[in-house]
């Protein structure tokens, strides 16, 4: 063989084997995600000729637009049913409000000591809104109000503003390609495929989580969808916020000083007996949906109640969460109310050491939240139970 | 976890790729072509190149004593031998970032005490400060490589025989081809029986790629290496399960070793047999005074080749600036994401070097670097690789290093140079640090270098 012909052999081998898996790759595109939803146990009746259906509604803020999609009919008497999410309905992703930062971690290098540092990536995401709803007119369609604010049709479920939801990214390329190569493990190790959709949860920072079955909330009585905002997002924590009623016979300046401005006198006990106190008084004094701020979200929170001592004074407080929104970004903070009386002197009805145990005193103001003593919940909270 | 579910590959080892690697093979049998003389046993640093290879840290009396390395000051003490690489740079930013190693300097030193019965002591210190910006001698290392070698030459029926035994400083490896490993520093043990043209060989090393990795091989060699068998074992604590490879590799220089081909098959022997292949063509000579070299490689991995089963970056806690001197295309880049894709990449390599007057030469080396990465059909797995690639798909690298060089002790080494060039070093904090990325590529830079050799 001439050394010219075993080169052009070489060469040709070598041309084989150059192109021989091919010299392309194709794009991927990003799969469907199958979610499994879980009807409330008591739903009302629809109304005789009306069928259930669900939609995912996908919203603007201003002007207030609705996206609908996907959407079908629930089985009559199901108790699951699926949702495909294959892709966006025609809508632009960034009129869509409110849109979320989807928390991502990515391990990098370069730590010091060997330790890998956590890098914070975050993608732009959007939860849509799941309804079920009776399509009275039968147009198959969530009707929207003719100011576009609400969906006017009877909703009869929803799914939770605060529990495990869906979010779809705006570039899921761009995200998940951000990621290192464990956290993708980690990522494919609940997503299974790289799609559009993920399981989200949490609330003002969401993460991602493991698929699971999403239970919908009883929609009955909430009124038209979000007629603010989509979603709600938690941006934070406010300052607790305190207030105080002291008994009339107590001195107001030498319990509450003069950082709490938010102190009250009123008569707690009658004129002319120390220990009589009127319970009509006592329980007018108790806290109700309006304490906490009408229309705020956490109304419903649990509650928790504690009373404790400090010399001669004695204090019966009522704490829970409060919610405050403005559009869509909200804060939640610790309120309190405290009763403030002389333990020479409680009223009948006085909860302390009764209902609602003492915490033991320590080195902290009376009405301070004493967070090494059992919390109580509180009545209505009890009640719930 | 990715890939753990999937149950094969669509694709098979392409027809004719088996068939290229037994041509070669053959051809290497039957066209044997006389090696030049390694004065280091095992010695798998780069010969079809013009970018520098340096020393290696065994048998340093043999090395200095070669023609080139005359001008060491080192190579004529009696039971001992030293010599050092210096250089220093300072590197200015056109665009990008740097890395780590911006104005620095590094004393590459090398001193072996030998006795008069087969025992070296060899040792490598490393002394480099990788940025002035750190104040003074604040960021300043000392890495040291040590190795005990025993060795023994021998008569054995008539023919030349050695034995080597090494530890644990095993300098840069090279497994076959480099299908496997490529210019890679290790430290373990090695150990060789050399038997005329044949030899048996063993290396073992820790931490590879991954922090919780060994890696240890039997290598059966021929024709004074050109024609290797290699069985080979990546295993991981505490990780997945160990990977088996057996492994076949040829070399056939020609052309009065101007020309070389290379390849390399090998098979990784998890429950589903893994195939990678490995091809090299490379061409180096002299034009006038025009020194130049070009060569091309592909590579092929099917998808979960790679010994980690899962998506792990490979690191590196050993990146010197001497390790420019290495070419992007290498496993270290693919195995990382071998479970979830099948890869496969072609190189392109060039370098020149063209002595100008007065002292001065141009030089430039490139390497265009075109890979893919192809996920099985029907699955949907996108990901970023810790080069910053989304994958699947293609991506392409260019790296370039370009400048003059001025000699001025004609005969010598050293040198001041002025290099344009778009490849840095990368490194952590402090070098120890594993680190994903081996180059830095982001940017392009003007380097002002000082280099030496005593």
């Amino acid at each position: 063989m001439s050394g010219s012909t075993r080169r052009g052999r070489i060469a040709l081998y070598l041309g084989l084997a150059a192109c021989s898996g091919g010299c392309t790759a194709p794009e991927v595109s990003p799969r469907d995600l199958r979610v499994d939803y879980q009807l409330p146990e008591r739903l009302p009746e629809p109304a005789r000729e009306a069928e259930l259906r669900y939609a995912v509604l996908w919203m603007s803020s201003t002007p207030r637009r609705f996206w609908i999609g996907p959407q079908g009919r629930l089985a009559p008497g199901s108790t699951h049913f699926e949702v495909r999410f294959e892709g966006l309905p025609e809508l632009d992703f960034d009129a869509l409000a409110p849109l979320e930062q989807l928390h991502l971690s990515s391990q990098t290098q370069f730590a010091v000591g060997g330790d890998q540092v956590i890098t914070e990536l975050v993608a732009d995401v959007y939860r849509p809104r799941l309804v079920v709803y009776e399509d009275d007119n039968g147009n198959r369609v969530p009707d929207v109000s003719d100011d576009g604010e609400r969906i006017v049709e009877p909703v009869i479920a929803i799914d939770s503003e605060w529990a495990t939801g869906i979010a779809a990214l705006r570039d899921p390329k761009a995200a998940v390609t951000a990621l290192s190569l464990e956290n993708a493990e980690a990522y494919y190790a609940t997503n299974e495929a790289f799609s559009r959709f993920a399981y989200v949860t949490g609330t003002g920072r969401l993460e991602l989580t493991s698929p699971t079955t999403i239970a919908l909330a009883p929609g009955a009585g909430i009124g038209p969808v979000a007629p603010f905002c989509a979603r709600s997002l938690i941006s934070g924590f406010g300052a607790t916020k305190l207030s105080l009623v002291v008994d009339a016979r107590l001195d107001l300046v030498t319990i509450c000083g003069v950082e709490l401005a938010d102190c009250e006198s009123r008569r707690l006990t009658s004129s002319d007996s120390d220990a009589g106190l009127d319970g009509g008084d006592v329980e007018s004094l108790e806290f109700d949906a309006g304490d906490f701020g009408a229309g705020t979200l956490g109304a419903s929170t649990p509650g928790f109640e504690q009373c404790r001592y400090n010399g001669s004074l004695e204090a019966w407080t009522r704490w829970n969460y409060e919610t405050e929104c403005d559009q869509c970004q909200c804060l939640t903070r610790t309120v309190g109310r405290s009763l403030v009386v002389s333990r020479a002197a409680v009223p009948d009805g006085w909860p302390c050491g009764k209902r609602v145990a003492y915490c033991e005193p320590e080195a902290l103001p009376l009405y301070s939240l004493a967070t090494s003593c059992d919390l109580e919940p509180d009545a209505s909270t009890r009640d719930a139970r | 976890m990715l890939g753990s579910s999937h149950a094969g590959s669509r694709s098979a080892l392409p027809w004719n790729v088996p068939f290229t690697w037994v041509v070669v093979l053959i051809s290497a049998w039957l066209f044997p072509s006389p090696l030049r003389a390694e004065p280091v046993v095992a010695d798998t640093r780069d010969h079809y190149t013009l970018l520098k290879q340096r020393l290696v840290n065994r048998q340093l009396f043999e090395q200095l004593g070669e023609p080139e390395q005359a001008y060491r000051l080192g190579r004529n003490w009696e039971s001992v031998a030293f010599a050092v690489d210096g250089s220093v740079a300072s590197t200015q930013v056109l665009s990008g970032e740097f890395s780590r190693f911006h104005g620095y300097f590094l004393f590459d030193t090398f001193t072996a005490l030998r006795s008069p019965y087969g025992v070296d002591f060899d040792l490598n210190l490393a002394l480099f400060n990788p940025s002035a910006s750190d104040g003074i001698r604040v960021s300043s290392f000392a890495i040291p490589g040590g190795a005990l070698h025993f060795y023994r030459d021998f008569e054995l029926g008539g023919k030349h025989a050695r034995i080597d035994v090494l530890g644990t400083d095993l300098d840069h490896v090279t497994l076959g081809n480099g299908l496997l490993l490529e210019r890679w520093p290790l430290e373990g043990a090695f150990a060789n029986f050399a038997y005329g043209d044949w030899y048996l060989r063993h290396y073992f090393g820790g931490r590879v790629f991954w922090p919780n990795d060994d890696l240890y091989t039997l290598q059966l060699g021929a024709l004074g290496g050109k024609l290797e068998a290699m069985f080979s074992g990546w295993k991981f604590m505490r990780g997945p399960a160990t990977s088996n490879y057996v492994d076949l590799s040829a070399r056939l220089p020609l052309w009065g070793e101007r020309f070389q081909v290379a390849a390399e098959y090998s098979l990784n022997l998890r429950e589903q047999l893994r195939n990678a292949l490995l091809l090299k063509t490379d061409y180096i000579d002299k034009l006038g005074d025009l020194a130049w070299h070009m060569g091309y490689r592909f590579r092929w991995y099917q998808r979960g080749f790679g010994p980690y089963r899962g998506l792990a970056a490979p690191t590196t806690t050993y990146n010197l600036p001497y390790r420019e001197n290495e070419y992007l295309d290498n496993s270290f880049e693919y195995f990382g994401v071998s479970q979830g894709f099948e890869q496969w990449s072609h190189s392109l390599v060039a370098e020149f070097e063209l002595p100008l007057a007065w002292g001065f030469r141009a030089f430039g080396e490139g390497e265009a670097l075109f890979a893919f990465a192809r996920e099985p059909a029907g699955e949907a797995y996108v990901i970023g690789s810790p080069r910053g690639h989304a994958l699947p798909g293609p991506w392409v690298e260019g790296l370039y290093r370009t400048g003059l060089k001025l000699y001025p002790w004609p005969g010598l080494p050293h040198r001041l140079s002025a290099v344009f060039t778009n490849k840095q070093v990368e490194t952590g904090r402090a070098m120890s640090e594993p680190t994903d990325l081996r180059f830095r590529t982001a940017g392009h830079y003007v380097s002002l270098q000082l280099e030496a050799a005593l």
